[in-house]
């Protein structure tokens, strides 16, 4: 067998190996997508926007669960973005090389593989005990605490791929420091930091256990996030694990309402990015 | 910015003549230069560099990498202040103000002590912004903003000044033709400045820095990454600014100073060596160094 041969032969085996090892995380990914439609676009029907969890046996929706979701999302979203870009930014820009940016890096790393279920312990001791109670800022705070740091990483690195000639073009035209990274690196970066607001939203949309000791759940409407909040994963939870059929449907709807969402999100946000990006 | 520990002992053995200077008559510069040293941390990378700058005249620096002609430009509006570790002594006269005065002692002090907290200017910003007005500023690379054509020249003039819509039109407008930029874009002022071409781009980030009015325009190696066709055009349009602004111009293509420079300095390992009318030294190099590298035989 001479080189060219050999060589050709090597490389089908290992582009057939590749080919493999992407067809089963495909194929995964498929089957669980396939098993959430199949199991729950049977129980969607108006209902589940407008009614909320019903007691076994009688007719109802996922509405509380839906609007508690949302408004704790929403809410930990808006906390991670604004801490975990700033927190990006400084690491980027200002202290990354000191010895305390190096220990925020370090921690923010910690932190990105922290257990859900421990975050939401701390949140427990943090805002539920001292307040008497389980609410809806517990929760969002909880899930704000597992997106800022994927914000703040994704930040940080997409900061640090800017040329630092772009700075300097902006300052030696006498804009200052800040100004610089917001007008300039904060736009040239716009998509990337996009992405690190989408993965973060991803990571918590579907997060129960840190859900579990902030917000409760809660089985009536409530959009009061000083009360215990319902939400999609923990009705999920909850139904998924009962006796009753009707519930047990009712936790795949609300799980491939989640899946559609997240893929929704995401697919919106890379559109986004790019046409701003074109334009 | 490559100049290593290496360099420095080299330039300790070497030893050198007395720079071999013209220097133009006092009440036409613009900028000088006086016995500039400059640092990299502990690094030293120039030496006692004397450059004068004549009002509307374009200045050419070569020599081969790492001779500190980049370095020499960049202390010049003070750019590498951005930098913790780096500093400059000496004296830079704008205008027969020392640009150097209040920084050059805080610099040192902050090397003295490892305050390396990033190089944002804390005392006295305004008048770095007001030194960046004043002297301009154009990379190797084309650094266009992530913004419109418009916004790109507009962005330094808003900075100082509050202008009209119309005003601000008018601003863009001659920017852009003195750049000879407008027949080209304007139709499309509106689209990304990341759209254009390399060439154009250049052109823009001049554009850019001429629309606030510098006195004097430092460009770095602005043609190294254009095509011939491109280049041509930028050193053309370099030659009309002349009449308005005062242009310091580093380049590895002595061609290219030949062309288009007034006075031309040689500069070797971190030093000036010859710095004299272009027709000059590229004709009759009084320095065996400078002989060496115009015709070619180093570096």
């Amino acid at each position: 067998m001479n080189r060219a041969t050999r060589r050709k032969a090597t490389n089908t085996i290992f582009v057939g190996l590749c080919a493999f090892a992407t067809l089963i995380a495909l194929g995964a990914l498929v089957l669980i997508l396939w098993s959430l439609v199949v199991n729950g676009i049977g129980g969607i029907d108006a209902h589940i926007f407008t009614m909320d969890q019903p007691a076994p046996g009688s007719p109802g929706g996922l509405r509380n669960g839906i609007v508690g979701s949302l408004m704790m999302c929403g809410m930990g979203m808006l906390i991670a973005v604004v801490v975990g870009i700033l927190a990006g930014t400084w690491l980027a820009e200002y202290g990354g090389q000191t010895p305390y940016g190096h220990a925020v890096r370090f921690l923010n790393d910690v932190l990105l593989s922290a257990p859900s279920i421990l975050v939401g312990l701390f949140v427990y001791e943090l805002l539920v005990k001292p307040f008497h109670g389980f609410s809806g800022y517990a929760g969002a705070v909880a899930l704000a605490l597992l997106a800022a740091p994927i914000v703040t990483r994704t930040t940080e690195d997409m900061l640090t791929l800017q040329p630092n000639t772009l700075r300097e073009a902006g300052m030696a035209l006498g804009a200052g420091r800040g100004f610089v990274i917001r007008s300039i690196i904060w736009k040239a970066a716009g998509a990337g930091l996009l992405t690190g607001a989408l993965l973060g939203f991803a990571r918590i949309s579907g997060e129960t256990a840190p859900l579990l000791f902030t917000s409760l759940g809660n089985q009536f409407f409530n959009a009061n996030l000083t009360q215990p909040m319902a939400s999609l994963p923990t009705t999920i939870f909850q139904f998924a694990l009962s006796a009753y059929d009707d519930w047990r449907r009712l936790a795949w709807v609300g799980a491939l309402l989640i899946a559609v969402a997240v893929l929704a999100v995401n697919t919106i946000g890379r559109f986004v990015a790019r046409e701003t990006h074109r334009s | 910015m490559n100049e290593t520990a290496t360099t420095a002992a080299t330039i300790a053995a070497a030893t050198y003549d007395a720079p071999i200077m013209t220097v133009p008559p006092a009440d036409k510069l613009v900028l000088e230069a006086r016995k500039l040293d400059f640092f990299y941390g502990k690094t030293q990378s120039l030496f006692g560099v004397d450059l004068p700058i004549e009002r509307n005249k374009i200045t050419a620096l070569i020599g081969p990498s790492g001779c500190g002609k980049s370095t020499l430009l960049r202390a010049l509006n003070r750019i590498y202040d951005l930098y913790p570790g780096q500093y400059a002594t000496g004296r830079i006269m704008l205008d027969g103000e020392d640009i150097l005065s209040d920084r050059g002692a805080v610099g040192r002090l902050r090397e003295r002590d490892g305050d390396d907290a990033a190089g944002d200017v804390k005392s006295g910003s305004t008048d770095m912004s007001k030194l960046r007005a004043r002297v301009g500023m154009v990379f190797q690379k084309p650094t266009p903003f992530p913004m419109s054509i418009y916004d790109n020249v507009a962005f330094g003039v808003r900075l100082y000044y509050k202008k009209s819509r119309a005003e601000m039109d008018q601003i863009v407008e001659r920017s852009l033709r003195r750049a000879a930029l407008w027949d080209e874009v304007k139709d499309k002022l509106n689209s990304s400045g990341l759209g254009l071409s390399g060439g154009q781009q250049q052109r823009l980030c001049v554009a850019r820095g001429i629309a606030v009015e510098p006195e004097v325009l430092l460009l770095d190696e602005p043609a190294s990454a254009l095509d011939p066709v491109s280049t041509a055009k930028l050193e053309e349009t370099l030659m009309e600014l002349r009449e308005d602004f005062s242009i310091v111009i580093v380049t590895h293509n002595l061609q290219q100073a030949a062309r288009i420079s007034d006075h031309t300095g040689f500069m070797f390992l971190g030093r000036m060596i010859e710095f004299r009318p272009t027709a000059e030294l590229f004709e009759r190099p009084q320095s065996t160094r400078t002989r060496d590298y115009v015709t070619g035989r180093f570096g």
